[in-house]
């Protein structure tokens, strides 16, 4: 008995510090946005502020660029996901349910396209984007979004479509379901958390996106990591507005995570035993 | 006859420059807007003003020149970029659009800074130059009514404040994994060296006086105990600025920025307590390490002459001194930095072109990043004493050869 309560000390003990490890950046993060700059250059670091202020978060939500980014990121991630996702359950589905040639060739390069680095096929899609005239536009940041969202959605549910029983799907189809029915109405709805967990990874993916919202968006298609960026200046980093501006930016990505936060652990959880 | 189709061809010409638009990319600082503005304003030329942030300026224009993008008109560039952009084939040689008397109102080191291959790609609009910050209030309780002249000196001085259990520090380098070459490049040339032959695009640090450069940043670290760990981890002049603004040290080599920070309330501990000098030398009286900010037309822009215009403008004494005043650039042009509305705002920009008498190019050699990575990376093995001096620059000599292929 005595053991148990031991183990289960040491677990909840192992636990806190992993939970303190990873959540002080943010919590380090968030203290540093309501200290006056000159506090932020204090040797040593001091941990809680002396005089808290909330001027960066005034002046941050004051500046229209800075709301404007963050509703540019907002559209791009939304329709990013939404694109992403619904050609995603298809092409899993058939890569899953259907007998074709090249059919695992096909989802090994979807595969592999994830191991290549964005910079390395950022002049490639900056010329098919310039030839489209897609440049500094929300379609052209969304359709270079989806080369590193698709592969990403697709195997992701892959591994939720493989392991679904085929019998369900089978009887749906006796019943006279079409394929596409038996996707809609039986696999999709049985399939939610895993739908949803894979559209928070793509969405929040798509939120840090920066290299691409940087190059296709050209400046006219700020998002908040590009926004962000900004205040890396020449001569020097304006913290006093970046780590509001920081914060700001990752609410709407909590909130999202904090809302379905039930579906991602049991769409993890089913993904990890059935992938 | 002929006079009126003149008048109609200028007429024609200059309603067809008016109607032109062009694309500027620069950073978001709304004086930059301003002025794409006031240009507007001067000559009827509209401007579509592109910003980016400024670390990223370099990967958007490679991504588009690399694409053969003609979707900027102007751009900015820096010694390194225009040694890279140019060699490519991506700028427009500005010698063959601008009378060569236009250039002599630059200081002639600037304008060798935009020189590639025998011709000018850019046009100077501003120095990002070191000059030597101290702290008034820590040297004068220390003793000392003046700032060193000589790295001697600075020795003495830093001595005489330094106090670590105090988390006070005389003199603070900034020797960063990337950065450590750029305070030993201004050492080796107040040493009477030089990092680089232009000519022959062959290292030249590894010398006598490059020996003494880096042997005395290994006393500073080693011998005298001057320098904090903490130095290490700057990487750039940056970080060191907070420190100094802070008010933990004592003195450092710093860029224009840093006067203005230090006498701003809301960012510094040492209002009011901040002087500007050459920085000091030894066998040269002085050396420092300039970056020349300038403005650059890419070979695919198909609207080069409207372009120009606004090269030109943005360059001008009034434009340069407004920049000045507004953003604290170090005008490129002396009858902008001698203002005197810009003096009275910033005194130190006095000794600005009185340092640039003495060397202070920047490393832009073709591979300039991964030349100063591998630079720095011996000097940080010889400082922390994993090396000799010597062995340090030799190896550095080697391996950048080999980056070279040479």
């Amino acid at each position: 008995m005595k053991m148990k309560a031991f183990t289960r000390c040491i677990i909840v003990l192992v636990s806190l510090m992993l939970l303190l490890y990873t959540t002080f950046p943010f919590f380090w993060l968030l203290l540093s946005s309501i200290k006056y700059p000159v506090e932020l250059y204090s040797i040593p670091p001091r941990f809680f502020p002396q005089r808290p202020t909330l001027n960066g978060y005034v002046a941050v939500l004051r500046d229209s660029e800075f709301l404007r980014s963050l509703l540019n990121t907002m559209i791009i991630s939304l329709a990013a996901t939404s694109i992403a996702l619904a050609i995603g359950v298809l092409s899993a589905y058939a890569i899953t349910r259907l007998r074709f040639r090249g059919k695992r060739t096909l989802f090994l390069s979807f595969f592999i396209t994830q191991f290549i680095p964005p910079i390395v096929v950022l002049i490639p899609l900056y010329l098919i984007m310039q030839k489209f005239k897609l440049l500094g536009s929300f379609q052209g940041v969304i359709a270079t979004q989806l080369t590193f969202l698709m592969p990403y959605v697709i195997w992701l549910l892959y591994g939720y479509f493989v392991r679904f029983p085929y019998e369900l799907e089978e009887a749906a189809l006796v019943d006279g379901c079409t394929r596409f029915q038996a996707l809609t109405k039986v696999i999709l709805p049985l399939s939610a958390p895993g739908l949803i967990s894979t559209s928070i990874f793509a969405f929040v993916a798509s939120w840090n996106d920066f290299l691409y919202a940087l190059v296709i968006g050209m400046g006219h298609i700020k998002t908040i990591s590009v926004k962000l960026a900004e205040y890396i200046g020449e001569a020097r980093i304006v913290y006093e507005l970046m780590f509001p501006g920081a914060i700001i930016g990752t609410l709407p990505v909590i909130l999202v995570a904090l809302v379905f936060q039930r579906y991602i652990i049991q769409g993890l959880a089913e993904g990890a035993l059935r992938g | 006859m002929k006079f009126v189709i003149c008048v109609s061809l200028l007429f024609f010409s200059f309603t067809m420059l008016a109607a032109e638009t062009i694309t500027v990319l620069y950073v978001f600082d709304q004086p930059w807007k301003d002025q794409a503005a006031r240009f507007t304003e001067a000559t009827g030329i509209g401007v579509r003003y592109i910003d980016a942030p400024f670390a990223q300026l370099r990967q958007i224009m490679v991504t588009a020149f690399a694409a053969g993008s003609s979707e900027y008109d102007v751009i900015h560039v820096r010694d390194d970029w225009v040694v890279e952009f140019a060699n490519n084939g991506w700028l427009t040689p500005l010698d063959e659009m601008l009378p060569a008397d236009f250039w002599e109102q630059f200081p002639k080191s600037a304008v060798e800074a935009m020189t590639v291959n025998g011709h000018i790609y850019g046009i100077p609009r501003y120095f990002w130059l070191w000059q030597f910050y101290y702290n008034t209030e820590l040297l004068q309780a220390a003793g000392f009514s003046n700032p060193p002249r000589t790295w001697q000196e600075v020795v003495e001085v830093a001595q005489a404040i330094t106090n670590p259990a105090a988390g006070i520090w005389g003199y603070v380098e900034p020797w960063g994994p990337t950065f450590a070459a750029v305070p030993f490049i201004v050492h080796l040339r107040a040493e009477g060296g030089e990092y680089w032959d232009y000519t022959n695009n062959r290292p030249l640090f590894n010398s006598e006086a490059g020996i003494r450069a880096l042997q005395f940043m290994v006393d500073l670290y080693q011998k005298y105990k001057l320098i904090p760990d903490v130095a290490f981890q700057l990487d750039g002049t940056g970080p060191l600025a907070e420190l100094f603004v802070s008010g933990t040290v004592a003195m450092c080599m710093n860029t224009p920025h840093v006067y203005p920070m230090s006498n701003n309330p809301q960012l510094s501990k040492i209002v009011g307590k901040v002087g500007v000098s050459l920085i000091p030398g030894s066998v040269l009286k002085s050396a420092s390490y300039c970056e020349t900010g300038a403005v650059a037309i890419p070979w695919f822009s198909t609207h080069k002459q409207a372009a120009l215009e606004y090269c030109k403008f943005v360059t001008s004494p009034t434009e340069q001194a407004r920049i000045a005043i507004e953003l604290g650039r170090v005008p490129t042009i002396l009858a902008a930095a001698t203002d005197p509305a810009v003096m009275q705002k910033y005194p130190h920009f006095a000794l600005a072109f009185e340092q640039m008498q003495y060397p202070a190019r920047m490393d832009a050699m073709p591979k300039a990043t991964q030349i100063r990575e591998i630079v720095s990376a011996e000097i940080i093995a010889a400082i922390k004493g994993q090396k000799s001096a010597a062995q340090a620059l030799a190896d550095a000599e080697r391996r950048v050869l080999a980056l070279l292929g040479q």
